[in-house]
C-alpha cells in the first residue's frame, strides 16, 4: 500500500520535473536564460516538496503563493510601475531599443558604390564573399580595403573556398544579411537588397558619457529629453522611448481641466449607479426568492430554471441584443409601447431614460445572481423561528421584518458589498449599452452623462489625445482602486455594525 | 496538485499560442482571412526563385495592429503585416515601421496618388498600398429607379418614400466616419494638409463649410427623412428587409445585400450646391517591420512581389476591392460596383492617419449626437468640439 503510494508520488514528481525542465528550456529560449532558470528552480522546488516528507505543508502553500504572486501581485506591481512612466503611443520601445534602431540607420557616402556579390563556402562551412562592380572588377576585402583579385566573371574557386551555385546562394543569407563589413573612412558595405551590397555610412552613434546621440549626416548632437532624442532645433526624433516620469501622470490628472470639470458629476453618477443598481437587483432578487421559497408554490423547478436564464446567456450578447430592443425608432420595446399607449420613449437619447435603460438592463442581467444568493440564505433560516413567531401572533410582514430580513442581511451583506464594487466598475454594461452617451451638453468634456469612472477613464486614456496613454491609464486605475477600497471598507464597517446589532437582539 | 496542473496548462497555452514570428532568412506575413490563401499561392513564385521561405499566417484583422504593437518591440513580430493606412501614424510613432524609400519612381507612379498619400506620414511613405475603399450611396432599385445626383433630389426622393414602415434615406449619422462627407462637400476638413504632413492644430471642422454641411444634415431631420435612434445596425437591417430606399455605406456591405437578394445599385454620393460630397478614403496595404532581421530580403520582396499588379489581381479574386495600382484597377473596373466605389474614392479624402485622430472620433461623435438630437445648433456644437479636440491634443503627452 505504502509502496504503491510512494511509487505514485515519485512518478508524479518525475512528471513535474520533466515538464519543468522542458518548459524552462523553451522559456529560456524565448524570454531569456534568467526566466528559464527561474522556472526550473520553481519546478525543482515543487518536486522537492512532493517527495520530501518533512515539507508536507509546503506542498500546498508554495503553489498557492506562487500563483498569487504571478496572477495578483505581479499585475498590481506592474500597474503601479507603469503609472510612473510615459508608456503609451510613441513611447513603447526601451531606450536601448531606440538607440539600437537609430544606430541601424544609414546614409549614402559621397561616392556611393553598388556591387553584386558571390557566396563562397569552404569544407568547414565558413562563408566568404567576393564583390563585383559594374566594370567587372572582382574585389576581396583585405584590411578594410577593396582589393581587385580578378576581372570578368566570379571565379569558381577562391583560395580554399568554393562558389555556391545560384540556387543555393540565398540559403546562407542569414549569415551575411545584417553583416556590416567595415571599410576605410567610416564607410561600410552592407546588403542593400537581395542581389547587391552597397556602401553606407552609419547615421547615428550613441555617446554613453553624454547620454546623447550624434547625427553624422547633419553633424549635430541630439540630447535625450522627455522620452525623445531632440535635435538642437527642438525637433523630436521618432520613435520616443519609455522613461520614468515620476509623479507627472498624477499631476497631469489633477491639473487637467477636462478631468476636474466633470469629475464630480461622473463620480456622483458612478456612486448612484452602483448603489441603485445593486439595491434594485437585490430587492427584485429577494422578492423572487421569497416567492420561490413559498411551500405552496408548484412547479418551482421550472420557474427557477426560467428565472436563471439571463444569467446563463453571456452578458456581451444580451447587452447587444438589448441595444437593438431599445432602439428608439425600430426597437421592439418602442414598437409595442407606441402601439399600446402611443408613446416612443427616447431610450439612449435622453439622459434620464438612458439611465433608466441602464438600470433595467442591468436588473435583467443581475437579478438571477441576487435571487440565487437570497434563496440559499433563506433556506438556512431555521423553521422554528417562524413557528415561534406564529405562536406569538406575528403577522407575515412582521415575520419578514424581524426574522427574515435581519438574518438574511447577515448572510448576504458581504455579497451586497461585493456586488456594489463590481457595479462600481461595471465597464461592460455602460460601454456596450450607452457608450457613456448622451454627451453632457452644458460643459465641454469627453465624459458623457452615463459614463462611470472606469468608462470615463478609458475614454481619457485611450480615445483622447494621441493614441493610447498607458501611463495615464495606470495612474487612473490606481486612483479608482483607492476609491473602491475606501468605499468597500466603509461598507464592510457599516454591515459589520449591522451584524452586531442582530447578535444583541 | 490541481493548481499546479492549472499553472502548467496555462504556461503551455502561453507558449504554444505565440504566433510564428520573424526568423532570419525567412519572411513571415500576418494577413487576415480573405487574403491568406491567395498570398500563400502568390509567394510560391518568390520562394521558387530565391529559395527563401515565405510563411503567411492568419490573424484576424482587428487583432493585427494590437498584436503587432505588443510583439514587434520584443522581436516577436512578423516581417510584414497587411493593414489599414490609419494605423500608420501610431505604428510609426512607436518606431515599428520601415520607411519605403527604396521603391523606384517608375513603380510608385503606377499607384493612384491618393493611396500613396494615405500611406505617408510626415512626408515619408510607410506602406505599399494594394486597395482602397470609400462609402457611396447604395440604393434599392425597386424603390429608387434612378439614384439622385443632388442633395435636393435626394430630399425629394427620400421624402416621397418615407411613410408607414418604409424609409427613404437613412445611415449611421452619428458616426463621424459616415457623416464626414457632409462636412467635406463645402470645404470642411479634419487636419490641414501641409508639405510636412497633416497639421494637427489646424482643424477645419468648425469652418463655414463644415457648419453649412452640418446644417444640411440637420435639414434632413427637419424634412422628416432621418429618424432619431438610427445606427448602422438598424440601417443595414432595414435595407436588407427591403424597407429602405437609400443608405450610405461601403463595399463591405455588398455581400450581405446580395445575400438578402435585394435588387441594389451603387451610385456616387449626391452633390451639395454643385460640389461633390467627399467621403473618407481608407487604404489597405503592406507594411514592413522596422525591427525585422530580414530588411534586405524585404526590399527585394517588396519590389518583386508586394508592389506588383499581379499580387493585387490575385487578392482581388477572393476579396474584390478597388485596387491601388492603376493598371490593376483598369482590369477589374468592368465590375460596375467596383467602378462606382472607385469613382467615389476618387472624390474622397484619405482618412487622417496621425494618432491625433483619436479625440476627433469621440468629440465629433458627441457633437453629431448633440446636433442630430437637436440639443445644440451645428455652429455651437462644432466650435465646442473643435476646442475640445485641440485641448485634448495639446494636453496629451507627445
Amino acid at each position: 500500500m505504502n509502496l504503491t503510494k510512494n511509487m505514485f508520488l515519485y512518478l508524479y514528481a518525475g512528471i513535474i520535473g520533466v515538464i519543468g525542465i522542458f518548459f524552462s528550456y523553451i522559456l529560456g529560449n524565448i524570454a531569456g536564460d534568467i526566466w528559464g532558470l527561474l522556472f526550473f528552480l520553481v519546478s525543482f522546488l515543487f518536486v522537492v516538496f512532493i517527495i520530501h516528507p518533512k515539507t508536507y505543508p509546503w506542498r500546498y502553500i508554495v503553489p498557492a503563493f506562487t500563483l498569487m504572486l504571478i496572477f495578483m501581485i505581479y499585475p498590481i506591481v506592474y500597474t503601479i510601475q507603469i503609472a510612473y512612466t510615459n508608456y503609451g503611443t510613441g513611447h513603447i520601445l526601451t531606450k536601448e531599443q531606440v538607440i539600437e534602431q537609430l544606430e541601424k540607420e544609414t546614409f549614402l557616402p559621397e561616392n556611393p558604390k553598388n556591387y553584386s556579390y558571390a557566396v563562397y563556402e569552404d569544407d568547414k562551412g565558413n562563408i566568404k564573399l567576393l564583390f563585383k562592380d559594374e566594370e567587372g572588377n572582382i574585389y576581396d576585402i583585405v584590411n578594410k580595403k577593396m582589393t581587385v583579385v580578378e576581372k570578368g566573371e566570379f571565379p569558381l574557386e577562391f583560395e580554399h573556398y568554393k562558389i555556391l551555385p545560384q540556387e543555393k546562394k540565398f540559403t546562407k543569407i542569414g549569415n551575411f544579411q545584417n553583416l556590416k563589413i567595415p571599410l576605410e573612412e567610416d564607410i561600410f558595405l552592407q546588403l542593400s537588397d537581395i542581389n547587391h551590397f552597397a556602401t553606407f555610412r552609419q547615421r547615428y552613434k550613441y555617446i554613453p558619457q553624454e547620454d546623447a546621440i550624434y547625427d553624422f549626416l547633419n553633424n549635430e548632437k541630439l540630447i535625450s529629453q522627455k522620452g525623445f532624442f531632440v535635435r538642437p532645433n527642438g525637433e523630436e526624433v521618432i520613435p520616443g522611448f519609455v522613461e520614468y516620469v515620476g509623479w507627472e501622470n498624477f499631476l497631469r490628472l489633477f491639473k487637467d481641466e477636462r478631468v476636474s470639470k466633470s469629475f464630480l458629476r461622473v463620480f456622483s453618477w458612478t456612486f448612484i449607479w452602483a448603489a441603485v443598481t445593486t439595491l434594485l437587483n437585490f430587492a427584485v432578487g429577494l422578492l423572487l426568492a421569497l416567492l420561490m421559497n413559498d411551500k405552496n408554490l408548484k412547479f418551482k423547478g421550472i420557474y427557477r430554471t426560467l428565472l436563471i436564464i439571463p444569467w446563463a446567456i453571456p452578458a456581451f450578447i444580451s447587452l447587444l441584443v438589448w441595444v437593438g430592443l431599445l432602439n428608439t425608432e425600430v426597437g421592439v420595446v418602442n414598437r409595442i409601447l407606441s402601439s399600446i399607449i402611443g408613446v416612443k420613449i427616447p431610450w439612449f437619447l435622453d439622459t434620464t431614460w438612458a439611465r433608466v435603460a441602464l438600470f433595467l438592463v442591468n436588473l435583467w442581467l443581475g437579478y438571477p445572481y441576487a435571487m440565487t444568493v437570497c434563496l440559499g440564505a433563506l433556506q438556512s433560516i431555521p423553521e422554528e423561528l417562524y413557528e415561534a413567531a406564529k405562536v406569538d401572533g406575528a403577522s407575515n410582514f412582521h415575520q419578514f421584518k424581524s426574522i427574515t430580513l435581519p438574518l438574511l442581511l447577515t448572510a448576504i451583506g458581504p455579497l451586497i458589498v461585493g456586488t456594489f464594487s463590481f457595479n462600481f466598475n461595471n465597464f461592460n454594461v455602460i460601454y456596450l449599452l450607452t457608450g457613456g452617451k448622451p454627451p453632457m451638453s452644458d460643459i465641454s468634456t469627453v465624459a458623457g452623462t452615463t459614463d462611470i469612472l472606469i468608462s470615463y477613464t478609458y475614454k481619457l486614456a485611450f480615445e483622447g489625445g494621441r493614441g493610447q496613454d498607458y501611463g495615464l491609464a495606470a495612474t487612473i486605475s490606481i486612483i479608482v482602486f483607492i476609491i473602491i477600497a475606501a468605499l468597500s471598507i466603509f461598507n464592510f464597517w457599516i454591515s459589520g455594525t449591522f451584524e452586531r446589532e442582530v447578535k444583541y437582539e | 496538485m490541481k493548481k499546479r496542473l492549472v499553472l502548467i496548462v496555462l504556461l503551455s497555452f502561453i507558449i504554444f499560442s505565440i504566433t510564428p514570428a520573424a526568423v532570419p532568412g525567412k519572411i513571415t506575413i500576418w494577413a487576415s482571412e480573405a487574403q491568406v490563401q491567395q498570398l500563400k499561392d502568390f509567394v510560391k513564385g518568390f520562394t521558387a526563385k530565391y529559395g527563401i521561405q515565405v510563411e503567411v499566417n492568419e490573424v484576424s484583422f482587428s487583432d493585427i495592429k494590437p498584436k503587432f504593437i505588443t510583439s514587434a518591440p520584443t522581436g516577436e513580430g512578423p516581417d510584414i503585416i497587411v493593414g489599414a493606412h490609419d494605423w500608420i501614424g501610431e505604428l510609426v510613432a512607436n518606431g515599428l515601421l520601415l520607411p519605403i524609400d527604396f521603391l523606384p519612381n517608375n513603380v510608385l507612379s503606377q499607384f493612384t496618388p491618393v493611396t500613396l498619400q494615405a500611406m505617408s506620414y510626415k512626408g515619408k511613405l510607410y506602406g505599399i498600398p494594394y486597395s482602397q475603399e470609400a462609402v457611396a450611396l447604395i440604393y434599392n432599385k425597386n424603390l429608387v429607379p434612378t439614384p439622385p445626383t443632388t442633395y435636393e433630389s435626394l430630399v425629394r426622393v427620400a421624402k416621397k418614400l418615407t411613410k408607414g414602415g418604409t424609409y427613404g434615406f437613412l445611415y449611421d449619422y452619428n458616426n463621424f466616419y459616415y457623416s464626414f462627407a457632409f462636412f467635406s462637400a463645402l470645404g470642411g476638413y479634419v487636419f490641414k494638409e501641409t508639405p510636412q504632413g497633416l497639421d494637427p492644430l489646424d482643424i477645419g471642422l468648425a469652418n463655414e463649410g463644415s457648419i453649412k454641411g452640418a446644417q444640411k444634415l440637420v435639414d434632413l431631420f427637419k424634412e422628416g427623412i432621418l429618424k432619431q435612434g438610427i445606427d448602422y445596425q438598424t440601417t443595414t437591417s432595414l435595407f436588407s428587409e427591403g424597407k429602405l430606399g437609400m443608405m450610405i455605406t461601403g463595399p463591405w456591405e455588398i455581400d450581405n445585400i446580395k445575400r438578402a437578394k435585394i435588387n441594389y445599385g451603387v451610385a456616387k454620393l449626391p452633390k451639395i450646391d454643385g460640389k461633390p460630397m467627399r467621403p473618407f478614403v481608407g487604404v489597405q496595404g503592406f507594411m514592413l517591420n522596422s525591427r525585422s532581421p530580414n530588411i534586405a530580403i524585404l526590399k527585394t520582396f517588396a519590389l518583386e512581389a508586394l508592389a506588383t499588379k499581379e499580387i493585387e489581381l490575385k487578392l482581388f479574386e477572393k476579396d474584390p476591392r478597388i485596387l491601388a495600382r492603376k493598371d490593376a484597377y483598369k482590369v477589374v473596373s468592368s465590375n460596375p460596383d467596383i467602378k462606382t466605389f472607385g469613382a467615389s474614392a476618387a472624390d474622397g479624402i484619405p482618412m487622417p492617419n496621425i494618432p491625433e485622430m483619436g479625440p476627433v472620433w469621440s468629440s465629433m461623435g458627441d457633437a453629431l449626437t448633440l446636433i442630430t438630437s437637436g440639443k445644440k445648433t451645428p455652429d455651437i456644437a462644432l466650435k465646442e468640439a473643435v476646442a475640445q479636440i485641440k485641448d485634448a491634443i495639446q494636453k496629451a503627452r507627445k
